[in-house]
């Protein structure tokens, strides 16, 4: 079962491309994210609650399926890495669990940078950056599981069958049953193999990679984040 | 410290159980549809481990 699953020439590409846009996908979204949220904690920013303002509206409403589709196409993002990374770049709640978590910072130790001559985004990078780890990691694996499970985009988006990503050849797999017959004959020989099977361990080996990376990060979700850093 | 046992606790923990096992019981059947032997996966006599003889599984790896 899994060797004919795991010999698929689609879904060893659909690994290919998936761990690509997982990784690039993350790096820049937990930037971008990060990068945003720091700026609208700062109390000091100009416009700063028009900006917060306009933020949250974009999770009331929103362009709409078809607007949206055609801003891509005529960005000329259709089928390329990009149309998988940057419609989904920054998510707004993302955005806001780390912007309320930025606020928590003690503004002393941002002074304290500031005393040591640090600029602005020397602050962001050697003193908030390192304290926000707990809430990078977690962020981030969101980011992750999102860009892993995301299918939607690629159906919209992507017209190459050498971008598909890892879910839509699951779908297709699972939904359509695209395996050929003959190849289930050829690489199984007189045995019978039930379709269902198949299914089910395709579904299995494209699940289980981001299901392994929880344990990893789970221990950053309880962590307390800067426990005794200020005195006083 | 001896703590009392609530009523809530235990319900609790049945409630959680429940969820528990109805998170989990999609995975482990799948896992076990995909490593069991075909005959028993039409029968439909897998549930929770997989079924069939351990030396068809193995030719596939």
């Amino acid at each position: 079962m899994y060797h004919l699953v795991l010999n698929d020439p689609r879904i060893l590409l659909g690994y290919k491309n998936t761990i690509v846009y997982v990784a690039l996908g993350t790096l820049l979204s937990l930037s971008f994210t990060a990068m945003g949220a720091y700026a609208l904690a700062r109390k000091n920013l100009v416009f700063g609650k028009t900006f917060m303002l306009m933020i949250v509206f974009t999770m009331l409403f929103s362009g709409g399926m078809i607007p949206t589709f055609l801003v891509v196409k005529s960005l000329g993002l259709m089928n390329t890495i990009w149309a998988m990374t940057i419609p989904g770049l920054i998510s707004t709640w993302n955005l806001i669990v780390m912007r309320t978590f930025f606020q928590g910072i003690p503004k002393e130790l941002e002074e304290s940078g500031k005393m040591d001559g640090l600029t602005d985004i020397g602050v962001f990078t050697w003193i908030v950056l390192p304290l926000s780890k707990p809430a990078l990691s977690t962020i981030g694996l969101f980011y992750a599981v999102g860009l892993w499970n995301n299918f939607f985009l690629a159906l919209l988006y992507l017209r190459d069958e050498s971008m598909y990503p890892l879910q839509v050849i699951l779908r297709n797999i699972v939904m359509a049953g695209q395996y050929s017959d003959a190849q289930v004959v050829s690489a199984s020989g007189d045995e019978m193999i039930v379709e269902e099977s198949l299914k089910y361990a395709t579904i299995l080996v494209s699940t289980l990679p981001i299901l392994m990376v929880y344990p990893f990060i789970q221990k950053y979700f309880v962590k307390g984040a800067m426990i005794g850093s200020v005195k006083g | 410290m001896k703590r009392k046992v609530h009523l809530f606790d235990v319900v609790n923990a049945l409630l959680l159980s429940g969820v528990v096992v109805a998170t989990l019981y999609p995975f482990v059947y799948m896992a076990a549809v995909s490593l069991s032997a075909s005959d028993y996966v039409i029968r439909n006599e897998v549930t929770i481990g997989p079924k069939g003889s351990i030396s068809t599984c193995t030719t596939w790896f």
